[in-house]
């Protein structure tokens, strides 16, 4: 299975991509909205998005509402990854369609169980 | 009611919380426990004391503060080596200056949490780093600053907090 986290800073990538690699998928990474959107208009079809909030031009919400707007897109589930932690944003976010809301900072173990969950498994 | 009252007021700058936003930033983030170190070294910049990274990050409020955390790449390395798993001497500079900008901004955003519903309650910005050997903050005489060196093995960062209004 193809995932793709979306985050401007490349050591937040790596957590992430190591975390999707480590349960036996793959991780695609794109540091910008527009990258990530160019990446899932491309051939591989994406089945798990990590998102950044806050990122330089398009951030992570916009981009959220753009690919729920999009019928070839608004299936995937998307993982908000933020420091972004109050409470009116993880209501935003959900409202916009996110399907978890992780804060940084996060331990790895909650962010497997995340993708377990996000890809309808259970967690013991 | 009064919203005001429930208002915490700090008389001074709320260091210890961006401590403990900090440390535990770092231990989720790497397993690393810090250990805050006092009274040992002057950790002022004025004593000579320079690092190699700077991340900074502005926190716009009524009480504007400026957050930087200090380090050298020999700190950094196995920080950003057991967030990321990448083994330390595979790190290039982009990366480990890329680290320290993440965690300050994780920081930060801990931070602003436990500091909502206080007089210290700010907004984030844009994070950044300052990086070359020697490179230190200079601030003007008399501005109110916060500072904590915070040690586990090898790893060694001064974590500071400057009130700029």
């Amino acid at each position: 299975m193809k995932m793709l986290t979306i985050d401007d800073s490349a050591v937040v990538r790596k957590i992430i991509a190591a975390a999707v690699v480590a349960l036996g998928h793959e991780c695609r990474e794109a540091e910008s909205a527009q990258d990530a959107l160019n990446l899932l208009e491309g051939p591989e079809k994406i089945e798990l998005i990590f998102l950044d909030w806050n990122m330089p031009g398009m951030n992570g919400l916009e981009f959220l509402k753009t690919i729920k707007q999009d019928d070839h897109f608004k299936h995937i589930p998307v993982v908000m990854v933020t420091t972004e932690n109050m409470p009116e944003s993880v209501i935003e976010a959900v409202k916009a369609g996110v399907t978890h809301y992780i804060t940084k900072p996060f331990s790895i173990e909650e962010l497997m169980k995340k993708i377990i969950e996000s890809l309808g498994g259970e967690v013991n | 009611m009064n919203e005001q009252q429930d208002i915490r007021q700090y008389d001074v700058l709320p260091g210890e919380v961006f401590v403990a936003a900090l440390l535990e930033t770092v231990e989720q983030m790497s397993g690393f426990v810090l250990n805050e170190v006092k009274n040992e070294i002057s950790t002022a910049p004025e004593a000579g004391q320079t690092h190699e990274i700077i991340g900074a990050m502005v926190l716009q409020g009524e009480q504007a503060m400026l957050l930087t955390l200090e380090t050298n790449k020999n700190s950094a390395a196995p920080l950003v080596s057991f967030m990321t798993g990448i083994e330390a001497a595979a790190l290039d500079a982009e990366l480990l200056n890329d680290g320290i900008t993440e965690l300050i901004n994780m920081v930060g955003g801990s931070a602003r949490a436990r500091l909502e519903a206080t007089n210290y309650k700010f907004v984030l910005s844009v994070p950044f780093t300052l990086v070359g050997d020697g490179v230190k903050v200079v601030v003007k005489k008399r501005t109110d600053s916060f500072v904590a060196r915070l040690v586990c093995d090898e790893i060694e960062l001064l974590l500071r907090v400057y009130k700029l209004s």
